[in-house]
């Protein structure tokens, strides 16, 4: 009986069915890969348009016009401003990424070790707030940041990301806690540290890859984020590259009415892709470690 | 190196209670152990010398100063866990350096200070290793040279030698002892293995339930335990434990389904009692293959060859006592052996209150 089934099954397996899965896959294949191999294709081409073409040689012009600009006609404005998008990227996805850490590291401590009134209901708000889409909250966020005068303020706009970002990344961090267990902490102790300096010296490192894990997907929200520059960044010199490549095609940034150069353009969203790429590739062992915390009950 | 004394220690978690008024003087330079078996409050009473716990009543003294309100940090205490709790992301050296490190020891202090550490423990090809690359021997080692390294006045051991395999443990349990008179500071050992406390302490606290039950060197505790449990805990094999009464206007032992006649010194101390408990090592019990005066006929059940000699379960009328005795030559089962009991080596005790009379 065995023998008959697992025969029945290799047949099944063969030809016709393995043919047919060979071409579900590879039209998924084409599916998910053909925007990104367009994008590579133009952002290589120092002729590129928005047509999928083969480029007739590969060159790095495009990526170079992003920094120092270009001889071609009436575009060298937008060189000025890619490079500082780049520049505010970076600076948004910091400090998101900073007060991720420091705030997420701390409250996932205390949530992790200590014992207070109302830690269950806090830790159940946490999850909540954390599954609430982002914008509902962006009225009363827009009127505390003219009060704090976070407007046209890219380190205001990593604030405001990190807030969204921080339930979920304390969460994170409690579950990388709970791992460690609480005898190395004690040792800290008895070796003459006090909570803080054991927090710092033993826990954190002890919890390295988790705090990588939440170092760089807090990186990444930064640097991906659009609606909140949107609401909060005005200037064009401010713009982080979310906002930047969107404006090519709302408006021109600073010679309305130029043609946009999708050569240049694919480059700047290949550099916006990088961060991703190499943080997937660091983390993709990591990123199964993380397992979000079970709530105690008792 | 400093005095430890435990005042009407008592620890309970919630309603459990894990330590109950302990009373202790742990004396300097001294290597104490706490025994007993699992849930008995000897690594309870470890943590709150090591300042991990509070107490719920008593107090903790070093020397003359109550350190109830001190933190661990403060104490000057060093501690091995069981898991031995190296920092995995530190190398050797520098979980050796950490409480020199942390205490702002010079830079070249702590080199020296480590090296030395590591050159008494046979681990200096080891310093630039991680933890997880070390051995479970190796990494005992390394937890503690961190627990020696700055000095502390007191070293608390927490089943130090638990996770070693049989051969580890015996070598390493003598380097321990020798460590410990090298070093010289008062250290206390948690452990379950009456065989390891009794190798290595100066003076052995036996637990049970939270509570103390006697405290003495293990030659007092082997030769006059104080009551069944501290009999039954000490000695391997286990003592025999025969419930008895006395029969005094025949001044014997009844056991049931045999007596035993007790020589007439013993009587006066018996005299009053009569539910009793007589405790026998099996190294006292005599086994022969010839009937002799007084002693009684049993039928072997199972005979264990432990080398030089012979571990050999008894069944005298339905009672089962375990003997060791020097090789005899072809013992079979059911074979009919004669007993006899060193009256002067025997113990009793009192059947409802487990103290001993004798």
């Amino acid at each position: 009986m065995r023998g008959e089934k697992s025969r029945l099954s290799r047949s099944l397996a063969e030809p016709g069915i393995k043919i047919i899965g060979y071409i579900v896959l590879a039209f998924m294949f084409i599916y998910i890969l053909n925007p990104f191999v367009w994008l590579f294709l133009t952002a290589f081409n120092p002729h590129g348009s928005p047509f999928l073409e083969l480029p007739e040689n590969l060159a790095l012009d495009n990526f170079i016009a992003i920094f120092v600009g270009t001889t071609k006609m009436g575009a060298a404005a937008h060189s000025i401003y890619m490079a500082t998008w780049i520049k505010n990227s970076l600076i948004v996805a910091a400090t998101t990424m900073f007060i991720v850490i420091v705030t997420s590291a701390m409250a996932g401590y205390a949530l992790s070790r200590l014992d207070f009134p109302g830690k269950n209901l806090f830790m159940l708000g946490l999850l909540l707030i954390g599954f609430m889409p982002s914008l509902t909250k962006l009225l009363p966020l827009y009127k505390l940041c003219i009060i704090f005068g976070f407007v046209n303020n890219l380190f205001g706009v990593g604030i405001i990301i990190a807030s969204g970002t921080l339930p979920t990344q304390i969460w994170v961090m409690k579950g990388f806690f709970d791992g460690i267990p609480r005898e190395l902490e004690e040792q800290a102790w008895i070796c003459g540290c006090n909570r803080l300096t054991s927090l710092f010296r033993v826990v954190l490192p002890a919890a390295g890859p988790g705090v990588m894990v939440v170092a760089l997907m807090s990186f990444l929200s930064g640097w991906g984020n659009f609606t909140v520059p949107l609401i909060l960044i005005r200037s064009e010199d401010l713009y982080p590259i979310s906002l930047g490549i969107a404006s090519i095609f709302t408006h021109h940034p600073g010679e309305v009415g130029l043609v946009v150069d999708y050569g240049v353009v694919a480059a700047l969203s290949i550099i916006y892709m990088i961060p991703s790429l190499i943080i997937y590739y660091v983390v993709r062992r990591h990123l199964l470690k993380i397992r979000l915390a079970r709530m105690e009950v008792r | 190196m400093v005095e430890v004394r435990l005042e009407n220690l008592t620890k309970y978690f919630g309603s459990v209670r894990a330590v109950e008024n302990l009373n202790l003087k742990i004396n300097n330079e001294e290597l104490i152990v706490l025994l007993g078996p699992s849930g008995c409050g000897k690594t309870t009473t470890l943590r709150l010398i090591a300042g991990l716990e509070r107490p719920t009543k008593g107090h903790i003294y070093f020397g003359d100063k109550c350190v109830d309100d001190v933190p661990p940090r403060l104490r000057n205490v060093s501690m091995v866990f069981q898991s031995y709790a190296l920092f995995p992301h530190m190398k050797v050296f520098d979980n050796i350096a950490f409480p020199l490190k942390v205490a702002r020891w010079s830079k070249t202090e702590i080199e020296n200070r480590v090296k030395e550490i590591a050159s008494m423990l046979r681990i200096e090809g080891l310093l630039d290793r991680r933890p997880h690359e070390l051995s479970g021997g190796q990494q005992q080692r390394v937890a503690l040279g961190r627990a020696l390294a700055r000095k502390p006045d007191i070293l608390l051991l927490d089943e130090p030698l638990a996770n070693l395999d049989a051969k580890l443990r015996e070598a390493m349990r003598g380097e321990l002892k020798r460590l410990q008179k090298e070093f010289k500071c008062t250290t206390i050992y948690v452990t379950h293995d009456q065989i390891e406390a009794m190798s290595i302490a100066d003076r052995i606290v036996v637990l049970n339930n939270g509570k103390l039950q006697q405290v003495g060197t293990p030659e007092e505790l082997h030769n006059a335990p104080k009551n069944i449990f501290v009999a039954s805990f000490i000695g391997t094999p286990a003592m025999n434990l025969l419930d008895c009464s006395f029969i005094e206007e025949k001044g014997i032992l009844d056991f049931g389904s045999f007596t035993i006649k007790i020589p007439d010194d013993m009587k006066d101390i018996l005299s009053g009692s009569s539910e009793l408990v007589l405790g026998i090592r099996p190294r006292d019990i005599k086994v022969s293959k010839d009937k002799r005066s007084h002693s009684l006929e049993a039928k072997v059940y199972v005979a264990e060859p432990l080398g030089e000699e012979m571990l050999i379960t008894l069944d005298i009328k339905g009672i089962r006592i375990k003997a060791v005795s020097t090789l005899i030559p072809h013992v079979k089962i059911n074979e009919k052996l004669w007993v006899s009991f060193n009256m002067n080596k025997v113990h009793i005790f009192n059947r409802k209150s487990g103290e001993s009379i004798r």
